[in-house]
């Protein structure tokens, strides 16, 4: 438990609308340990998706508290909770949301100016975590309609990276892009993971699911289940079979 | 009525929009009924009045030498009814104050008549009668009711040099002739018998003149009329021996209406620009809203509807959202009544009655529906051209980007400023419409504070627009003028004098005629009040200046030969320029003395403009003048005053029109702001609420708004307020075009320019800021789950 | 509607073009010299001719004149030159002491005549301008007519082919805005017809069901009757005492008719079921004790304690665990509202309340303690039974009907939760609620 940098207690979030209260998290309890890489899965609907936003502070959980670091966040107020974000959490969305506006190495800077008022060093770091992810100089001036979605995306990791936030939230983050730049981009997080960030992703894919080192699977707004995968090496083949067949259980 | 049900649904879901367009409409439909209820009734209106006191066609005054000479004329005029003749006294020199109201004494001719002479033409009908009329009531015109705030019971002084009677006022009277002092600077005013008889045997307060009042076959041609009588007459009345002065039912009507004709122009203006806003907020949330709901119209096209039904839909919103607004304007049309009323009746001089004008109505409606719906057919066309599966597909959006303006890794803008910068240009459209709508109120505001400074603050320019001189007294003399003249001329306390005399020529060119007030005077370049606007004024004795007017009647140009008729010489005249004026219904001529003397030979200057030094009294010099020359004949009178207390009554006028119109342009800048924020922050919702995840806080958020916003804005109404500064005067001459102004020369202080500028954007930042305020209630996540689920 | 744009556009170029046209000729002026200029030139001759100064050629104004007078010996030969020329002539005039005029001789002014040459090429640009202007839009309007014109007939042609093969849901791909929207429009309400028809039919389908269904409740009142009357018919007959003489026979009448009418009975029974199966549905609905157990946040508890506390006695000895707990909101009140009500009743004294959330058998408790005598430890399980009265002075005082509990057991089990009562200094009532 000493190292459990994110614990939610008793989550639920419910949407009304009117009369009608829609019940999508209920009852949850999860700890989140300092470089995990927790996958979430379930089938559509299943609030995996809300369980993200109110772990990271981007939506307010209706009952039950959420800790970081021993701070409850859920307390926090709206502005609060931005400045939160800004120092903690990074996001990367399935679809993508780079500022239209803006050339690619401007979209990172508005982020890393957030935080530090020290420009050439965001710059520069932007520009090394861009090359990281294998963007190459050409792409800095561009304007994200003129990116591939693989390459949007990856500028959108950068994006939520250049913070050095303690943990990355990535909404099926290759729900919208074809295999070779999902892997690509996969490869970016596991990497970005092995560096000691702490990555919750929400995803519908069992490859990408099989990057992770646990699943929870949620159904009806509640976790069912949860398989560790920590212990089997990467390349594992057992890995891929062992998740197969929990999610086989689970009614995947 | 599936169409009906998507025009209700589209208005529901646009509630700020919609309440946007029907204020704009109802705003312009009250200044486009009233303006139009007012000009095209105010003919009929006024024509009724004096059919209802059988007012006179014609008036004639006259020392009384020629009466039977004159009944003569008068039945020689085939038009010629009948006619009726009293006695009156003229008082040339006459001033007044009204002790109750506390007013200053101000100088003003008059003609009193005797209330109880019977008379069939021209009949007193006393308004707000004194329940016992006493022996020193006077019966005063109704203007002086509605205008000034006389009321029954007060007490008239009347004065004359240093002789003073009080009168009391008995009630007030409608008569077109006599209607408004800015139309014949003199009161008719009635009093009883005996008051009557005691005025009139104390010569000072004035001469006994012959009054007399015609009945003509037809109202419409009461000027030809005039002209004739006034040819007639110069056979039998030898030159300028004697004075009289006559007054056509036509020409007093057209300068009675002249002003509430101006004002009531302005407001229809002006409900054309509301209306021309009014387009660009449907283009804009037509535009918008097809942008929103493209998904929803690819679903009800793939439904089966067609595209014509769902442009129909859009047509009956806005049908719907007209009828509303137009309802709404025309009921507040009728609350406001009573103020339209008192505009019209105190610029009129008659009791004017505001009522519902089926006829009106009907214009105005057409007028608004056709332009709303025009507007709202085309900016809704686009939809002809969406195919359902284009639609379904959110449309293929192509942005074309230029270059990286500021980009972050080198910009010296703080993070805030750079955002803002970088949607204010992306938002070009939007901005530019936005720009434009306050581009064009910010040149009304100046527009109005220009005029109301002109009007009432500062008259200089508009007594110019007049076309009179500056002098503060006139003196006529018929005797001795030149030793006099040059007398005064060398008194203390004056500071030039100027022989400028006036009569009533016909100018004749190519078969035509007209009649203009022709001025003479040695040299015009001595005049303190330059009216020349093209060419130049008359130096040589064949050159004559003329109004636009003048030579649009006449169909001469400048560089054609006109001739005058004086007396039966007829001399021509080369039109060397073209002047302005106002008075005279714009009708007037300028001649130099020596061509004055090849029309009469023996001619000699009459009249004399004295300007005096700064801080001397007019009225002292005026006395002083009247003690020195107090055996000769001579008249005096106090001519800058009278021309002040004219303007006096257009102030009230034009102060209710440019406070309602800043009032309205305040309403509409606010509107259109709340728009355009409302617009921009549901469209980039999205964007906004990933800047919330990214960790932008809300305030961030409106602070970027206002960046992108407030350069418009401020830009806008400066440009505007420019534009307004250097606009003002050709607009004002647009306007004032059928009064014969080619020029004006209005004053706009730079301050005001400032001023607008300033409240503009003080507004818009106001509104910008309330507007933007809910951004806070956008969750960073809610807008994700409509993506994912 | 492009072709009627286009015609539009065509004559509006075609009119603002005459426009230009015209008004560029009207507004050429054919005499353009300056006369005001020129007759200041010869009033200033005339006061300098009068002063002396009399020279005969010179430039005033920019304009160079000549004078020649009427004494002068070639004064027509001058004269009729400059009429040649269109030079501009004027008149030199004296005016002599007694107002009379009298002519001198003639002002000369040398103007050149170049403007007649530039007038003719102007007006023969503009004119080749506008008629190039003109061949073009007649161009783009035939190719236009060809296009929106020619080109929908063919359509046509295909589309009454397929009308023709009897597919009506072919739509006829042209937009209203063509000529031939009108007939597109005719068989769209064709179709629209067809469909309301149809739609037509199912509603009359319902309507129809509805009737039956309010026939056959109708029914079940005289079937009832005719039970009831039968059961009254087997008891008076049952009841008949035969003398001798009636004997076998009648015995044997009234035998067969109880038969008779037990079969009438039996039949009745029958129709009363099948009518009683076909208000089967409906009549579940109308079911009193139902249960809807939904999911909610367990802060309603607090809200209905707050809306029972009309005391003020009510006190929360610890905060409630925020979670969702499975319950209908409306009898978890009526639950509550009983139990509070009962305090109330029965005891009168303040009420305490203890949360506490089992996290591992999942569900909330919460502890309703009042500070009365409590309940008898021996009836502690009646308490919740039909009915049941409690012993105590205090509760055979007090009017009731036993109830309450009851009720409040079926709620909660209802609810998959539960209720217990016993004493723990006063009565204690203790609900588990579910979580979910």
């Amino acid at each position: 438990m000493e190292n459990t940098i994110l614990k939610a207690e008793m989550l639920s979030k419910t949407y009304s609308n009117g009369s009608i209260m829609q019940h999508v998290l209920k009852n949850l309890n999860i700890d989140i340990k300092a470089g995990d890489f927790t996958v979430i899965m379930g089938s559509s609907g299943s609030g995996k998706s809300t369980l993200l936003y109110a772990l990271s502070g981007m939506d307010k959980p209706t009952l039950g508290k959420i800790d970081f670091k021993g701070e409850e966040i859920s307390k926090y107020s709206n502005d609060r909770l931005a400045v939160f974000r800004r120092k903690h959490c990074g996001f990367v969305f399935q679809q993508i949301y780079l500022n239209e506006t803006m050339s690619v190495l401007d979209n990172i800077i508005i982020s890393g100016l957030l935080v530090s008022r020290d420009k050439k060093a965001i710059a520069a770091r932007a520009k090394e975590l861009l090359h990281q992810v294998g963007m190459t100089e050409v792409c800095y001036q561009k304007y994200p309609s003129q990116l591939s979605g693989g390459e949007a995306q990856r500028v959108a990791i950068v994006r939520a990276l250049i913070n050095a936030p303690e943990i990355v939230f990535a909404d099926e983050p290759t729900g919208a892009l074809n295999s070779t730049n999902a892997i690509n981009v996969l490869d970016v997080m596991t990497e970005v993971n092995a560096s000691g960030q702490s990555i919750i992703m929400v995803t519908h894919d069992i490859k990408t699911a099989r990057r992770a080192n646990r699943i929870l699977y949620l159904k009806d707004g509640v976790i069912i289940d949860e398989l560790k995968l920590g212990s089997y090496v990467k390349d594992d083949p057992k890995r891929h079979k062992i998740l197969r067949e929990f999610l086989e259980r689970m009614g995947w | 009525m599936k169409i009906l049900m998507i025009a209700t649904n589209n208005i529901r879901k646009a509630k700020v929009a919609t309440a946007t367009l029907i204020i704009l409409i109802a705003i312009a439909t009250i200044f486009l009924y009233v303006g139009i209820s007012v000009l095209s009734n105010l003919d009929t209106f006024i024509d009724g009045k004096n059919a209802e006191t059988n007012g006179a066609h014609f008036i004639s005054i006259t020392d009384g030498s020629h009466d039977a000479a004159i009944d003569q004329i008068y039945e020689s005029i085939d038009s010629y009814v009948s006619s009726e003749r009293e006695e009156g006294l003229m008082s040339m020199s006459s001033k007044y104050q009204n002790v109750d109201t506390g007013e200053e004494a101000y100088s003003l001719s008059t003609l009193f008549l005797n209330r109880e002479t019977p008379r069939d033409i021209s009949r007193v009908t006393i308004i707000d009668e004194a329940a016992q009329i006493p022996e020193n009531g006077v019966i005063v015109p109704y203007v002086l009711k509605i205008a000034n705030g006389y009321k029954t019971g007060d007490t008239l002084k009347f004065m004359v040099d240093d002789n003073t009677t009080e009168l009391e006022i008995a009630g007030f009277y409608e008569d077109l002739m006599f209607a408004s002092p800015s139309n014949v600077s003199m009161y008719k005013l009635y009093v009883g018998d005996r008051q009557f008889d005691e005025l009139m045997n104390q010569p000072v307060y004035g001469s006994k003149c012959s009054y007399s009042a015609v009945i003509t076959d037809d109202i419409d041609n009461t000027e030809a009329f005039e002209s004739q009588f006034t040819k007639d007459l110069k056979t039998v009345w030898p030159e300028r021996t004697g004075s009289y002065a006559t007054l056509s039912y036509g020409t007093m009507k057209i300068g009675v209406a002249v002003f509430i004709n101006i004002i009531m122009a302005v407001l229809v203006a002006f409900s054309i620009i509301i209306l021309a806003i009014a387009a660009i907020v449907i283009k804009f949330s037509t535009t918008t809203h097809i942008e929103n709901n493209i998904k929803n119209i690819g679903a009800l096209e793939a439904m089966g509807y067609t595209s014509g039904q769902i442009l129909g839909s859009i047509l009956v919103e806005y049908l719907m959202i007209t009828a509303v607004g137009f309802a709404m304007g025309l009921g507040a049309s009728v609350l406001i009544s009573p103020v339209i009323t008192n505009v019209v009746s105190s610029s009129i001089g008659l009791r004017w009655t505001t009522g519902i004008y089926p006829r009106t109505v009907l214009i105005s409606l057409a007028v608004i529906m056709i332009s709303v719906l025009g507007i709202s057919y085309f900016s809704a066309f686009k939809i002809k051209k969406i195919t359902p599966l284009a639609a379904l597909r959110n449309g293929i959006e192509t942005h074309h980007f230029g270059k990286n303006r500021a980009p972050l890794e080198r910009t010296k803008l703080s993070l805030n400023m750079a955002m803002g910068y970088k949607s204010l240009v992306f938002n070009k459209r939007q901005n530019l419409i936005a720009g434009l709508i306050i581009m064009m109120l910010s040149l009304v505001t100046v527009f109005s504070f220009a005029a109301y400074y002109n009007f009432a603050v500062d008259k200089s320019a508009m007594i110019k627009l007049i076309g009179l001189e500056t002098a503060e007294v006139q003196v006529t003399a018929t005797e001795n003028e030149e030793t006099i003249f040059d007398e005064i001329a060398a008194m203390p306390g004056v500071e030039d004098t100027v022989k400028l005399d006036s009569f009533d020529g016909v100018i004749k060119y190519d078969k035509k005629e007209s009649g203009a007030s022709t001025r003479i005077t040695e040299d015009y370049s001595r005049l303190k009040v330059d009216t020349c606007v093209k060419g130049r004024m008359p130096v040589n004795d064949n050159e004559i200046a003329l109004t636009s007017i003048v030579l649009n009647k006449l169909g001469a140009q400048m560089g054609d030969t006109v001739s005058i008729d004086y007396n039966g010489t007829t001399r021509e005249f080369l039109v060397v320029g073209v002047t302005q004026q106002f008075n005279m219904l714009g009708r007037g001529a300028a001649i130099t003395t020596a061509g004055m003397k090849k029309l009469m030979p023996v001619y000699q200057e009459k009249n004399l403009m004295i300007y005096l030094v700064d801080g001397e009294n007019t009225k002292s010099f005026v006395t002083r003048i009247n003690n020195q020359y107090a055996n000769q004949n001579i008249q005096t009178a106090s001519y800058f005053e009278s021309i002040e207390m004219m303007l006096d009554s257009f102030e009230a006028s034009i102060k209710i029109v440019v406070t309602g119109c800043l009032g309205i342009i305040a309403v509409i800048i606010v509107f259109v702001m709340f728009l355009v924020i409302r617009v921009r922050i549901l469209r980039e919702r999205t964007r906004l609420g990933v800047s919330k995840a990214l960790g932008f806080t809300s305030n961030q958020l409106i602070g970027q708004i206002l960046i992108s916003q407030m350069p418009v804005i401020i830009g806008a109404s400066a440009l505007g307020a420019v534009a307004g500064y250097f606009a003002t005067n050709p607009l004002m001459a647009l306007m004032l075009a059928a009064n014969g102004i080619l020029n004006c020369e209005f004053y706009v202080d730079p301050g005001l320019v400032l001023l607008t500028i300033l409240g503009i954007s003080m507004l818009g930042l106001a509104t910008v800021l309330i507007v933007a305020n809910s951004i806070r209630k956008i969750s960073p996540c809610r807008m994700f789950e409509e993506g994912v689920d | 509607m492009k072709i009627k744009r286009l015609i539009i556009i065509f004559t509006l170029l075609l009119v603002a073009s005459y426009t230009v046209l015209f008004y560029y000729i009207n507004a050429t002026h054919i005499n353009s010299v300056d006369v005001t200029q020129i007759n200041r030139v010869v009033k200033t001759i005339e006061k300098d001719w009068a002063n002396g100064d009399t020279e005969k050629t010179g430039a005033n104004g920019g304009m160079a004149y000549q004078i020649t007078l009427v004494t002068d010996e070639n004064y027509q030969s001058l004269l009729f030159e400059g009429i040649r020329n269109r030079h501009t002539i004027m008149d030199l005039t004296s005016v002599s002491a007694d107002g009379q005029a009298e002519v001198l001789g003639k002002v000369i002014f040398l103007t050149d005549g170049s403007e007649e040459e530039m007038m003719k090429n102007n007006l023969l640009t503009m004119i080749t301008v506008v008629f190039l202007m003109v061949l073009i839009m007649v161009d783009v309007v035939l190719g236009m007519v060809h296009f929106s014109i020619l080109r929908p007939f063919g359509i046509m042609k295909q589309f009454a082919q397929k009308i023709a093969d009897g597919d009506l849901e072919f739509r006829l791909p042209m937009d209203r805005g063509n000529y031939f929207g009108a007939f597109t429009e005719s068989f769209d309400l064709m179709r629209e017809e067809l469909r309301k028809a149809r739609q037509g039919e199912y509603e009359a389908n319902i309507s129809k069901k509805e009737l039956v269904a309010e026939l056959s409740h109708d029914i079940k009142t005289p079937v009832a009757t005719i039970k009831a009357i039968c059961e009254l018919l087997k008891v008076k007959l049952g009841g008949v005492k035969f003398d001798a003489q009636a004997g076998e026979a009648a015995e044997t009448t009234i035998a067969e008719s109880m038969e008779k009418i037990a079969v009438i009975h039996s039949k009745a029974d029958v129709i009363d079921a099948l009518i009683s199966n076909l208000f089967h549905a409906t009549l579940e609905e109308l079911e009193m004790l139902k249960v809807n157990v939904s999911e909610q946040p367990s802060t309603v508890i607090i809200q209905m304690f707050k809306e029972m506390d009309n005391f003020g006695k009510i006190r929360f000895k610890n905060d409630l665990a925020e979670c969702l707990i499975s319950c209908d909101p409306l009898r978890l009140g009526q639950v509550i509202d009983n139990i509070i009500s009962n305090s109330d009743k029965y005891a009168g004294t303040d009420i305490d309340i203890w949360f506490d959330l089992d996290q591992t058998e999942k569900y909330l408790k919460v502890k309703i303690r009042d500070d009365g005598d409590g309940v008898n430890p021996d009836e502690w399980p009646l308490v919740c039974e039909k009915f049941f009265r409690g012993s105590g002075e205090a509760v055979q005082n007090t009017p009731g009907s036993g109830l309450g509990l009851y009720l409040a057991r079926q709620f909660m089990e209802g609810m998959g939760g539960s209720i217990r009562c016993y004493n723990e200094g006063g009565f204690v009532v203790e609900l588990r609620i579910k979580v979910v």
